[in-house]
């Protein structure tokens, strides 16, 4: 999770980290040999109870820490001691040179109390709430996307570890519940029902645990709503805001699993409660088993080997192959459908022949509209004017009315289109002997040079 | 009038509401082998059996001649259909099914690390195999000659695979049956697991009688 955090934001760091980590002094500095560590932790303990004034100490205290962790009545020389406390100056202590005293550096508290709380853990939902809190309220406060940004990279960051190990806590509280039970040597009775009843309450008081830790997370629902509000759609934020989300989500899972867990413990817990009083009777299984290990057969049958239980036992009937439902149908490859009869349809050739003559006739009529339209135009092109009323006239009686009723519109339409012609309409009538029932406009159409 | 109120009191379940939507699974499942108990999706059959109890033992009694048993207590109680105490009804013996020797081994030594060795985290398929084939050095001949029906009781790959794939078959027959809950890799023992153990109960108890028998 945080090493993807890195792997999306720095990458570089993260493989600088680990090159450092490899070079020669550096893992050994940041982590000590046992003995050194524990020293470290002796003078901790020391600090914590108050033992050192101001929590600065003498090389003599930690000589004396230092022959500790060695064990009883060994005693390195000095030296030994002094090449500890040089490495142990570049990352846990630091010398006061007025006081001649020696003090912790803050990677030494962090590196004591991580190791504390992992082991002893605490169980501090509040905490988480109160972190939750914290955490929603000022991202409410961050208003631009640069406080969005440092609230991603920095403030949630920061408290993300104390998330994660309020989890891990009870997950080792569950374990460690379940290793006492475990624990082959305890062979007194009385012993083990108190085992068994310290298990149970401690597995009740981590189901209650979840419920806490979940109700504490709760608010981690505001914070995933305001992060979707907030994603602007820069990939930078959309990457940061998918870790917590998938951080959030980790978290979830976690104590879901945890719950699950606890659900399938708890009964066999009461189960062991019942087979308390039949120490005798689970001695009698492990002979069962024995016996059933040492005095059971394999038979040869006809085409496989087959185990058999020792003479007088009998094999659980437990099921009844129930029947399979009979179900009548009729079978579609037996017995296939018979197929529609395929409809023939023959084509009426007249009609086809009628509608082809339409539709050349429409293709003819088009084209010689067209034609005819080329020809008012190029004569307005040549002479500078046409009688348009007249030309109407003229191709009726070359074609017929309807196709010069077409030509007329079209070439008026090109007319409109075309700036250099213009169409005068006169209001004179235009007649044509030859048809008395069409009566025009005088129009004429003139080229504007 | 006996005859009338029997036969209400045996037909009582089919007018429960719910019995449209249940009789006609629980009914197929019981005859199936199915262990009915408070859990999961068995939930809502458990209740309708429990509140029909005594209507359907009745029935199953009368036309199969099999017992509708109910074991366990409180929250552990389950209810089934005892094939094997009703001298098998009249369920004809190309109906039976009978479970393999080789699962009821593989069933008590689950019963033995999960409830004599106190495993009761134990969850996991794969670790259970593993912890077969590890954990326990003395049953391994056995194991070997009797589950892989190898001559070879050393610990090798055949051998080792064919312990698997039973316990497997094991795990997948107790889940039909309503003793364990399996999904992929994730299995949990439910309270009629204890039905195995009650099976043989007699024979365990005379374990020590029979051991001198044979010596």
């Amino acid at each position: 999770m945080r090493k993807s955090h890195l792997l999306n934001t720095e990458p570089i760091t993260s493989i600088d980290f680990i090159k450092i980590l490899n070079e020669d002094r550096t893992y050994r500095l940041l982590f000590p040999i046992k003995e050194v560590g524990m020293a470290i932790l002796e003078i901790h303990d020391a600090i914590e109870n108050n033992v050192f004034e101001d929590k600065k100490f003498t090389e003599a205290d930690l000589h004396l820490a230092f022959s500790k962790a060695h064990g009883i009545g060994e005693r390195y020389p000095k030296e030994v001691y002094s090449a500890h406390i040089m490495d142990l100056q570049e990352y846990f202590l630091d010398y006061d040179q007025p006081t001649q005293k020696y003090f912790f550096k803050d990677y030494a508290y962090k590196f004591c109390e991580h190791a504390k709380t992992t082991i002893i853990g605490a169980f501090n939902p509040t905490r988480i709430q109160n972190i939750c809190s914290h955490l929603s309220s000022s991202l409410r406060s961050k208003d631009t996307e640069e406080g969005l940004i440092f609230w991603l990279k920095e403030e949630f960051v920061k408290f993300e570890p104390d998330m994660r190990e309020q989890v891990d806590f009870l997950d080792r509280q569950i374990a460690n519940s379940i290793e006492q039970l475990k624990q082959r040597t305890l062979i007194s009775q009385d012993n083990f029902i108190t085992i068994l009843i310290a298990t149970d309450e401690n597995l009740a008081l981590s189901q209650t645990h979840v419920k806490e830790l979940r109700a504490a997370y709760s608010e981690t629902k505001i914070i995933r709503d305001e992060l979707n509000r907030r994603n602007t759609g820069t990939k930078e934020i959309g990457l940061l805001i998918r870790e917590v989300h998938l951080f959030f989500r980790y978290c979830n899972d976690r104590l879901n699993s945890i719950d699950r867990k606890l659900d399938r413990i708890q009964p066999k817990v009461k189960q062991l409660f019942t087979s308390l009083n039949k120490p005798v009777f689970n001695a009698k299984v492990e002979r069962f088993i024995s016996h059933l290990l040492d005095n059971s057969v394999v038979e040869y049958g006809e085409t496989k080997k087959r185990m058999v239980l020792p003479e007088g036992l009998e094999n659980p009937v437990l099921r009844k192959k129930v029947s399979n439902f009979t179900i009548v149908s009729r079978d579609k490859e037996l017995f296939p459908a018979k197929p529609n009869e395929r409809k023939h349809y023959t084509q009426n050739e007249q009609k086809v022949k009628a509608n082809t003559n339409k539709v050349l006739k429409v293709i003819r009529d088009a084209d010689v509209a067209l034609k005819w339209e080329d020809y008012i135009l190029s004569e307005v092109q040549l002479k500078g004017n046409i009688n348009l009323s007249e030309a109407f006239f003229t191709v009726a009686s070359d074609t017929d009315p309807s196709l010069a009723v077409t030509v007329l519109f079209n070439t008026i339409s090109r007319i409109h289109k075309t700036p250099s012609l213009k169409l005068t309409i006169i209001k004179e009538l235009y007649t044509n002997c030859d048809y008395k029932d069409i009566t025009l406009w005088k129009m004429e159409v003139i080229k504007i040079q | 009038m006996e005859n009338g109120s029997d036969k209400n009191s045996i037909a009582g379940f089919l007018f429960d509401p719910v019995a449209e939507d249940y009789f006609a699974e629980i009914d197929y499942a019981l005859k199936d082998g199915v262990h009915f108990q408070r859990e999961g999706k068995q939930f809502r059959h458990y209740n309708f059996i429990e509140s029909n109890e005594e209507c359907l033992r009745l029935y199953y009694q009368k036309f199969f001649n099999v017992n509708l048993a109910r074991e366990g207590e409180g929250a552990a109680t389950y209810f089934f259909l005892d094939f094997y105490g009703s001298d098998r009804g009249r369920i004809s013996s190309r109906h039976r099914h009978i479970m393999k020797s080789e699962h009821v081994l593989i069933g008590f030594i689950i019963y033995k690390i999960v409830f004599i060795d106190k495993e009761i985290d134990l969850d996991s398929v794969q670790r259970l195999k593993e912890k077969i084939r590890i954990d326990y050095e003395q049953y391994k001949p056995g194991l070997y000659r009797l589950i892989a029906k190898s001559k070879n009781t050393n610990p090798g790959n055949v051998n080792d695979n064919a312990l698997d794939s039973n316990v497997q078959s094991a795990l997948e027959e107790f889940r039909k049956i309503g003793w364990i809950t399996m999904d992929k890799d994730e299995f949990s023992l439910l309270p009629a697991f204890n039905r195995l153990v009650r099976i043989y109960e007699k024979h365990i108890l005379d374990i020590d009688e029979t051991l001198n028998r044979l010596r």
